[in-house]
């Protein structure tokens, strides 16, 4: 599966939640995001991965119309998203990266302006604001200020606040970042639930184990542009059979260079500062490295092999670890 | 830890603001305002109306033109200037002014102030009303006379180190004082309620220094930004303001550097008593307004209710500007400043021993 | 439309419910300007029709002459009517009252020289000496003053005696104070001619009588009430930066970007801003009013009037708030040149010295702030003016509030536009 414009025919496009064609935009000389494209279908959650700074929250930014894409653009069930009328944000939720909540306020007091602002009105907002907050866990919590809760109960509210409305489209921006596991572990089943629920849900992380654990798709960003679009399996058979061989110790490059060029099946995937790591093809091309590592009297430190998951797809497409 | 503290107030606007460009623009301003003039030369501007004409009223206005009024002179009040050349205060003396005096009736002059009048000239033109009047009286009965000729004379000067005190000498030591102040009771204790706030307090208690050590840093910290504020004033007031600080750099040092620590441990108090930056702010500037005016940095200690001027040495503001007179004013040393200092070191140590108690990094 | 009005209600009453859930900062951004008014009143107030209480001049007197002629001039200073007005210590020797004057803050010294009745009474030139306070800025002018009007009395006093002058002089330098004759002689002489001209000259006959036009509708100048209303609209600058420094602060922390990406308009996201400001503005107006009225006894004249022009103050300070936030990036920096700005402001539309101190370009300069316009007005309401005297400053509070709103409206919106808001 290869990344490139994957724009849904019209007629599909008004049916698609979300579909993110060729977008692109810089902040002064630094592009953030470069040509960026995927969609997101009813009830699956599709997971953009990559490291900080590689265009997620920008992407996110611009799907949710407050930045204006150069070029590309970013349909909410076949409307842009960027445009004056609210019709495509009203069913659309957003959970951003930092905690955006009122901490004056309390946490049902935060969920219920929330669900105000959506559209949620009279009888209807009481049970919608309290069915979010059990969804998240806080029915207990609801009317302690927000000030006064932890971080990872600040991340529930937070994510109830964008719940209330009942999305169709659920935008999450790093929902777990700092939080215990316990919360994490809360949020994903939420997250799921929603998906579960029928809702598109485009949920953005660096944490591999996250992705893995709740995407059905995922897009695999680095410096602004989709480096790989699929499902997990179909990824990790994009990073290959074989398993990734790290290493550290006193090895330099060229000697590294030289035995990845004599062994077939080898490959050198990158090297810094003492460390390295090579693909294999296959567990025999796996053996001769290790056996040709030892014979030839490097001092190696230490040595891992590993088999074939995202991290090594993003090392192989990238040369650096995710969370380099 | 004091350099850094001064590092990050420097790289904060708000500190720039309030540390480097509030108190120059405010005493620039006021001593703008309240430059000293030669009294010799003052002359103040009245439009007399006389509505009497008589002789005697022609004398009384002689007389005003003795007290150095500039005077423009006219039978009614129509035809005085009016629009922008109106004068600010008119004096008029009513029709029936000759022959009240003559049967020696009482009769009065209407003073009129207009809304434009300075009311700082308002006390001396009253004054100078009653010379004139004294002395028309005076030559009504017993002949004319001139003021060269007057038998009783007073000769005037000042204690102290100058012929005339400028009025810099107020207002630069008043400035100095109020803005050490309010710069430490409200950015100093908000910056400490913020630290404690970003856990940056909490980060710093974890650290190998001790509790002790923490607390002489935060003072530090304090004191570094006052003396940097302190040293400021005394140089730009040597340069800009031609102020003279007297010629006792010890005293001068031994009194700047007692309201440097007495800031430091109120700014110290406040960073312990308040949870909020905003509220220790807020309260910081409200006291230090207050501390200031009624320790007599506003305004001349001398125009407040004894029982005010007496109260309000509760206050540092009174104890520093007591000490700074001391040496500006009347050119007092070392010995004329002990205890002004000492009750400033003293309001330290008490603020100090509360700030220290009630201190939490967490 | 109905959508969009309930939008922004709903967006103001969030503010607005925050506000009241810090009631404490509410209440600091309300405590300066009540602070220094109120220290203010405790210094210098008065009522309205009181007049006000000067403070007492404190002078030290060296009588060196030790004369009974001396002894009548300092002890007049320590009458019952003096006493009201004077605050008099003696002291032995020129360094004595020196020393006094140092320690105890007294104005000035007076000093009596030896030889000083004998001079006087002889019809030679007489000099006493005042010794100013070099500390002090105000009253050692009032005593400098004073002694010139006691000197023209003495030697007016000495015209009115004339020869009896030197007869007195004899009997106080001699024995003759022990003859009862002489001394009824010239008792009966002086009541004569101080009964003639002293008449009219002790107290003099001709009266001073004071007419100002002053803030409080009086005649007599009410301090505060010529004060009040600059500090009122210093404080309500300051109130209109801090609510409006809100607008960054969600920015940060990120409410501001999540608003923006619901179903509402940058418009109506601004305008609600707007409106929350105002009524915190207005309340602030509401409450100082009420609290020059209550605490400082201020007449603040017909309703009407006085609702137009704090109507007219509200919305030109939010405009000035919503001009100034559409500038800065930054809650420091907001606060820096808001602080700046309501300062230079505030001095130079004379809510710190009456405007009439400056000199007359700093005058025209204070006509471009809104500072002038307002205190104007205000001033002018409780001065007893009406709409005619207001008028023009409610026309041009009115123009510049609309251009602040305008011009910072255009800038959030392009911020906005640009994705930087």
């Amino acid at each position: 599966m290869s990344p490139g414009s994957r724009v849904a025919p019209p007629d599909r496009a008004r049916e698609t939640p979300l579909v993110v064609d060729d977008i692109r935009f810089a902040y002064g000389k630094t592009r953030a995001v470069d040509g960026v494209s995927f969609e997101v279908r009813a009830g699956e959650i599709f997971g953009l991965l990559g490291p900080n700074g590689a265009g997620k929250t920008t992407t996110i930014s611009i799907i949710s119309g407050l930045l204006p894409p150069e070029s590309g653009q970013a349909l909410i069930f076949g409307r842009e998203a960027g445009g004056a009328s609210g019709a495509s944000r009203a069913r659309m939720g957003v959970v951003p990266q930092e905690i955006a909540l009122y901490e004056e306020l309390s946490a049902i007091e935060n969920v219920r302006f929330w669900g105000r602002l959506y559209g949620i009105r009279g009888a209807a907002l009481e049970p919608a604001v309290r069915l979010a907050l059990a969804r998240a866990g806080l029915a207990e919590r609801a009317k302690e200020r927000v000030s006064k809760l932890s971080g990872g109960l600040k991340r529930r509210v937070n994510l109830a606040a964008a719940l209330v409305h009942s999305p169709d489209l659920l935008l999450l921006d790093e929902p777990t970042v700092g939080i215990d596991p316990q919360a994490r572990l809360h949020i994903l089943d939420v997250v799921k639930s929603q998906a579960r629920e029928g809702r598109a849900v485009l949920y953005t992380s660096h944490y591999l184990e996250e992705a893995e654990q709740i995407c059905d798709r995922i897009g695999i960003v680095d410096h602004g542009r989709v480096l790989a679009i699929g499902t997990v399996a179909e990824l990790k058979r994009l990073a290959g059979e074989g398993p990734v061989i790290h290493l550290r110790g006193e090895i330099g490059v060229d000697r590294l260079q030289e035995m990845a060029g004599r062994l077939a099946g080898v490959s050198l995937l990158g090297s810094s500062g003492g460390a390295a790591s090579f693909a294999a093809l296959d567990a025999a091309a796996c053996s001769a490295l290790v056996r040709d590592l030892f014979q030839s009297g490097l001092r190696v430190e230490d040595l891992r092999i590993q088999e074939p998951n995202l991290q090594s797809l993003f090392l192989k497409l990238t040369g650096r670890e995710l969370r380099d | 830890m004091g350099i850094h503290e001064l590092r990050l107030a420097m790289r904060d606007p708000g500190s720039i603001f309030w540390i480097l460009v509030a108190p120059f623009l405010w005493v620039f301003f006021f001593g703008f305002i309240n430059r000293p003039d030669d009294p010799t030369q003052v002359r103040i501007g009245l439009g007399v109306v006389n509505e009497d004409g008589s002789a005697v009223a022609a004398r009384l206005v002689s007389h005003l033109r003795w007290e150095k009024f500039e005077l423009v002179v006219a039978e009614s009040a129509g035809d005085l200037p009016a629009g922008e050349r109106a004068p600010s205060r008119t004096l008029t003396i009513p029709k029936g002014f000759h022959e009240a005096l003559e049967r020696h009736e009482k009769i009065d002059v209407i003073l009129h102030e207009g809304e434009n009048a300075n009311p700082d000239a308002t006390f001396a033109v009253q004054l100078a009303l009653h010379r004139a009047i004294v002395r028309l009286l005076a030559d009504e009965s017993f002949g004319p006379s001139r003021p060269e000729d007057d038998l009783v004379r007073v000769t005037s000067s000042y204690a102290g180190r100058r012929a005339i005190p400028s009025g810099n000498a107020q207002t630069v030591p008043g400035n100095l004082v109020m803005f050490v102040l309010l710069v430490a009771l409200s950015s100093g204790s908000a910056h400490i309620a913020h630290e404690r706030k970003s856990r940056i307090l909490s980060r710093l208690a974890a650290s190998p220094l001790s509790r002790t050590e923490l607390i002489l840093g935060k003072l530090a910290g304090r004191v570094v930004t006052s003396v940097v504020q302190v040293t400021l004033f005394v140089l730009l007031g040597l340069t800009l303001f031609h102020m003279d600080w007297g010629s006792s750099p010890l005293g001068l040092a031994l009194v700047l550097t007692s309201l440097v620590a007495c800031a430091a441990a109120l700014s110290l108090l406040g960073g312990a008593l308040f949870a909020s930056p905003d509220a220790a702010a807020g309260v910081g500037v409200t006291l230090s307004l207050v501390m200031s005016a009624l320790g007599g940095c506003w305004w001349p200690a001398e125009v407040m209710p004894p029982w005010i001027r007496t109260a309000g040495h509760v206050f540092p503001t009174a104890w520093a500007m007591d000490g700074l007179h001391q040496i500006v004013s009347w050119g007092g040393g070392l010995r004329d400043v002990l205890i002004p200092s000492a009750a400033l070191l003293a309001m330290a140590l008490a603020a100090g021993a509360v700030a220290v108690r009630r201190l939490r990094f967490d | 439309m109905r959508r969009r009005v309930r939008t922004i209600l709903l967006l103001t009453l969030k503010d607005l419910r925050r506000r009241l859930a810090d009631r404490l900062a509410l209440a600091l951004n309300l405590a300066i300007p009540l602070a220094i008014a109120g220290t203010m009143a405790l210094v210098f107030g008065s009522r309205p029709g009181e007049e006000p209480q000067a403070p007492k001049l404190r002078l030290v007197v060296a009588d060196l002459d030790g004369t009974p002629a001396t002894g009548i001039i300092t002890g007049a200073s320590q009458n019952q009517e003096a006493a009201k007005h004077l605050d008099v210590s003696v002291a032995a020797t020129r360094e004595e009252g020196l020393s006094h004057m140092r320690d105890e803050h007294f104005a000035a010294l007076v000093v009596i020289p030896k030889g000083f009745s004998d001079a006087m009474l002889s019809g030679r030139q007489a000099t006493f000496e005042v010794v100013k306070n070099p500390a002090e800025s105000v009253m050692p002018l009032v005593a400098e003053q004073g002694a010139g009007i006691a000197a023209l009395y003495l030697s007016t006093g000495r015209r009115l005696l004339g020869d009896d002058s030197k007869t007195l002089a004899a009997m106080l330098q001699g024995d003759d104070w022990q003859d009862s004759a002489a001394i009824a002689a010239l008792a009966t002489t002086m009541y004569a001619r101080v009964h003639g001209a002293g008449n009219w000259l002790f107290p003099p006959i001709i009266g001073v009588k004071t007419e100002q036009k002053a803030a409080g509708g009086t005649n007599g100048f009410n301090f505060i009430a010529w004060m009040y209303p600059g500090l009122i609209v210093m404080g309500l600058l300051y109130v209109a930066l801090m609510q409006m420094r809100d607008l960054l602060r969600e920015r940060r922390s990120g409410t501001l970007r999540r608003q923006l990406v619901a179903p509402v308009s940058v418009a109506e996201v601004l305008l609600s801003k707007l409106l929350a400001v105002a009524a915190v503005v207005a309340v602030s107006m509401v409450l100082l009013l009420a609290a020059g009225a209550l605490a400082f006894h201020i007449d603040w004249g017909a309703p009407l009037p006085l609702l137009a022009t704090a109507a007219a103050i509200v919305f030109t300070t939010t405009g000035f708030a919503a001009l100034l936030y559409s500038l800065v990036t930054t809650e420091r920096q907001g606060e820096a040149f808001g602080g700046i700005l309501v300062m230079v402001m505030s001095l130079l539309g004379g809510s710190f010295v009456p405007p009439q101190v400056l000199p007359g370009w700093l005058q025209s300069i204070s006509r471009f702030t809104v500072s002038h316009w307002a205190h104007d007005a205000l001033r002018w309401i409780v001065a007893g003016g009406g709409w005619s005297d207001i008028a023009q400053d409610l026309l041009v509070l009115a123009v510049l509030g609309a251009t602040f709103i305008g011009i910072g409206w255009a800038g959030l919106s392009r911020r906005y536009a640009r994705g930087a808001l």
